[in-house]
């Protein structure tokens, strides 16, 4: 519990409404959507970049961690106080602050809804690409502090290849603006990279400048069935010969085809290696001559079987198999654990057997889907976290998918951050020179280490 | 206190661990949208639970209030993944709060002064329709309150209108229907319906005994019991689950029918709650709860809708999905042929046209800023299809969407799928 003077120093500063202390409070705001959980000792929701700046300001003054959130949806336990302190929700930052139409930027608070955002730019021809699938919970703010990806990232780049700009409230309290608004912006050091993805631990973001594109006029969703996993892994990396960049490249294994079947019953390919789900967007005669070129290819390459959506309600059916995917395996035992691999594209097939090769050895369900375009994996695990030996089990094989990712150049994290799930394989990764960079910057910035302290690092 | 402690909640603690702390509930929870603070999304009120069960929390103020703060429209039922059925979960949290800490005193009077003593359930609207009147001025169904009692009434600005009599009391036992007799179905009317819109139960009757049925409305039917169910007042539902079955048991009929989604969701899924362990009603409650349709369940499953002629002229309608008919008994395709079966009639489909409009029953008194929030983004929605009428298939939506309009001064109509049919049915 936080001391009573602190208590009322924040009631001063911020509306009493939007200061919890109640232990429901801090049970509510104890967890995020990874497996780890501990108990802050106050929770705030500041309304405004002054209420963050002086609520930051007290507690590094008093030596009091200071845990950013959004929605809580993190997977790798970015948003759990482990130090205890204060939760900082940003929900209640939640304006679109304004969209200038002919600039192409959209100017948010944090707590914008990445799902809020399509919605108000959509009737205006314009998109934001970054799609995770938690769009319809997380907020912007989350989406930059993670540096979040999405299935449309293989043809439209992730969330930080979208941020034009910050405003930031650092640990000691200060209020700074970096980038700008426009998209081409060498001015002094890109600051703005280095508050994307640094989850929460440099500074709270209390606004965001982003660079929004026209939304293409058509789209059309194939899918293609494999027998064999190394030819769909092969369309994948082949694909771009045929000129052809997809807004989708969604790989599912044998495993989750199955698990999806058992669940939702649509008839899907229960002998199959492998399905590849592909989308290609642009203009109406473009999408339908890129189309026919995909689904040839994909049949040259081996597809026994490819589907083609001739309109939007064919097209949510053919994407309900990859929908159901989290639904079906979240059922299946009691705790799900979502990693986040990534290899070079060219590796996919090789990793994807790999985890199937160590899911075997350790005797763990392990299914396998993945952003195939980017080589982004998402071995699913499930198991049961009440079992300790079960769980002892998972972990030598998440250690494993790790040691096995680096060594085929990729990295631990692709879109989920590293958190408290990754921080003993950093080093796997990064060299010790870099981690020293990295924990520089932190010291400078944040001197009484009072800003989501213990992640990321050891 | 451990998992002994709360019964009701500790029968169905294997939901609460399903949850998987995904947090997809909050992109579809209305309250949580609207205030963005865990504690009103299903995941925080499962860690909630959670954490109570495991002794971790007691019950408190706090924890009752947040399971208050809910609408029970169970869209984060089937928008979560890992399956929890979230409508045991917070419900039986009430009644195990109302056994901890007890019910507050207004509605121990409600529940088991009035909902509870048939007697007085039956003649005391004359009083309070009369005593109603001095609060405000009418308004197309509504009392418009004076500002000084909505101040007291939390800035509710409009009451529901009470009849001054029952519509149970006008009604015959048995209603005829015009030609030949094809089967025999029990009408229920619920609480609204009964001393408020009248119109519905009226048009309903009138719609079946013009297509062939001949039908029956018992008079000892009471309250569904949803009030006190949703509000923790298990034993006041039992009495009441019980005395509705035994009703419609001593008349024989083929179905029971009724135009009201909360009293049908009820009996088909809460009573099952209720009832579970009643060994009187073992037997009664499947054969009851297999016989009750919705209107427009029975309209289009049951009698085909065929026996009626339909007249029209062009117009463009809105339909707004309750969440009682949408989300827990799964009634989405039926009202909609309904309207689609009137000729010239054009159903525009809403953006979000089942999410809740923020009623809630006892929710809309509890919390009226919150109730009036969310129903202030249906009806910005319902506007955007610019209908000529907007139709819903219960009378609490109906209530809450008249009054938003009434608020914002506009003049649309608001009517019930039964009553929408009826003035575009031939004869």
């Amino acid at each position: 519990m936080l001391d009573k003077k602190i208590v009322k120093e924040l009631n001063k500063i911020l509306d009493p409404e939007n200061v919890l202390t109640s232990k429901e409070a801090l049970v509510l705001y104890s967890r995020d959507a990874s497996r780890h959980h501990h108990l802050p000792d106050a929770v705030v929701m500041p309304t405004t970049t002054q209420g963050v700046s002086r609520v930051l300001r007290l507690a590094n003054e008093r030596g009091i961690p200071v845990t950013p959130r959004g929605a809580g949806t993190n997977l790798s336990g970015g948003a759990v106080p482990v130090s205890g302190g204060i939760v900082m929700v940003l929900t209640k930052l939640n304006k679109i602050m304004d969209i200038d139409e002919e600039s192409l930027i959209a100017r948010v608070q944090p707590g914008v809804v990445n799902s809020d955002l399509q919605k108000a730019l959509e009737p205006r021809g314009l998109f934001f690409p970054p799609d995770p699938a938690s769009l319809s919970v997380s907020t912007i703010g989350g989406n930059v502090a993670e540096g979040a990806g999405g299935p449309r990232g293989m043809k439209y780049g992730v969330t930080k290849d979208y941020v034009l700009g910050l405003e930031v409230v650092l640990p000691t309290g200060e209020i700074i603006r970096t980038g700008g608004r426009t998209v081409k912006n060498v001015t002094g050091y890109d600051l703005t990279r280095l508050f994307i993805g640094s989850e929460g631990t440099l500074g709270v973001i209390t606004e965001i400048t982003l660079r929004i594109l026209p939304l293409p006029e058509a789209k059309k969703t194939l899918l293609a069935v494999y027998d064999d996993l190394g030819k769909a892994a092969e369309t994948v990396s082949q694909i771009h010969h045929q000129g052809i960049l997809p807004v989708t490249l969604e790989i599912m294994d044998q495993g989750s085809i199955r698990c999806v079947e058992e669940y939702a019953k649509i008839g899907l390919p229960v002998d199959a290696e492998a399905i590849l789900l592909i989308e290609v967007d642009g203009s109406r005669e473009t999408v339908e001559r890129e189309a026919l070129q995909v689904e040839n290819f994909c049949r040259a390459q081996g597809a026994r079987e490819v589907n083609v959506a001739k309109d939007a309600k064919e097209a949510d059916r053919l994407w309900e198999a990859r929908r159901s995917c989290f639904a079906a395996m979240a059922r299946r035992r009691p705790t799900i654990i979502v990693e986040d691999a990534t290899v070079p594209r060219g590796k996919l097939a090789q990793m994807m057997n790999k985890v199937k090769q160590i899911a075997e050895k350790h005797k763990v369900e392990i299914c396998t889907i993945a952003h195939a375009g980017d080589g982004n994996l998402h071995p699913q695990i499930m198991t049961d976290e009440s079992d300790p030996e079960e769980m002892e089990r998972v972990e030598a094989a998440i250690g494993e998918i790790f040691r096995e990712t680096i060594a085929l150049g990729g990295t631990l994290s692709g879109e989920h951050g590293i958190g408290l799930e990754k921080k003993k394989f950093l080093k796997l990764e990064i060299d010790p020179g870099a981690i020293e960079v990295m924990k520089k910057i932190k010291k400078a910035l944040d001197p009484k280490n009072i800003l989501n302290p213990d992640k990321i690092w050891e | 206190m451990g998992v002994r402690d709360f019964q009701e909640v500790g029968r169905f603690c294997q939901e609460a661990l399903k949850c998987i702390n995904c947090g997809l509930c909050q992109g579809v929870c209305p309250v949580y949208k609207t205030t963005g603070e865990e504690g009103t999304s299903a995941r925080g009120k499962v860690n909630l639970i959670k954490s109570l069960l495991q002794g971790e929390l007691q019950p408190s103020k706090v924890s009752t209030r947040l399971f208050y703060l809910c609408l029970l429209c169970y869209a984060c039922r089937d928008a979560c993944p890992a399956g929890v059925n979230t409508e045991r979960l917070w419900i039986t949290a009430r009644e195990d709060m109302a056994q901890e800490l007890g019910l507050p005193l207004l509605k121990r009077l409600i529940f088991r002064g009035f909902l509870g003593k048939p007697r007085i359930y039956n003649s005391s609207p004359r009083v309070a329709a009369l005593g109603q009147r001095i609060l405000g001025r009418r308004v197309d169904g509504l009392l418009r309150v004076w500002p000084p009692f909505s101040k007291i009434l939390k800035g509710k600005e409009f009451l529901p209108l009470l009849s001054f009599t029952p519509l149970l009391k006008q009604l015959p036992e048995v209603i005829p229907p015009v030609d030949k007799t094809r089967m025999r179905v029990g009408f229920y009317l619920g609480c609204l319906t009964n001393f408020i819109t009248q119109q519905i139960g009226r048009s309903l009757i009138n719609v079946l005994t013009k297509m062939g049925v001949e039908v029956v409305v018992p008079k000892e039917q009471l309250c569904c019991g949803a009030p006190p169910f949703n509000n923790g007042d298990f034993r006041t539902a039992r009495q009441l689950a019980r005395r509705n079955i035994q009703a419609f048991e001593k008349v024989s009929v083929d179905w029971i029918v009724t135009g009201c989604a909360t009293c049908g969701s009820a009996f088909k899924i809460e009573y099952e709650i209720l009832l579970r362990d009643d060994p009187k009603l073992k037997k009664s409650y499947p054969e009851f709860k297999a016989k009750v349709k919705d209107i427009s369940e029975f309209l289009v499953d049951v009698l085909g809708l065929s026996g009626i002629k339909m007249k029209g002229k062009p117009r463009r309608v809105a339909y707004h999905d309750s969440c009682h008919l949408y989300h827990t008994q799964k009634i989405i395709d039926q009202p909609r042929e309904i309207i689609s079966s009137i000729p010239g009639v054009k159903l525009v489909e809403m953006t979000d046209m089942d999410r809740c409009c923020g009623f809630g029953g006892s929710f809309s008194l509890m919390f009226p800023g919150l109730s009036s929030h969310i129903s202030e983004y249906k009806l910005t929605r319902i506007l955007e299809t610019d209908p000529e009428v907007v139709i819903a298939g219960s009378p609490g939506c109906i209530l809450q969407i008249r009054e938003k309009i009434h608020q914002q001064g506009l003049n649309l109509p608001v009517k019930h799928t039964i009553e929408f049919l009826e003035e575009n049915m031939e004869g």
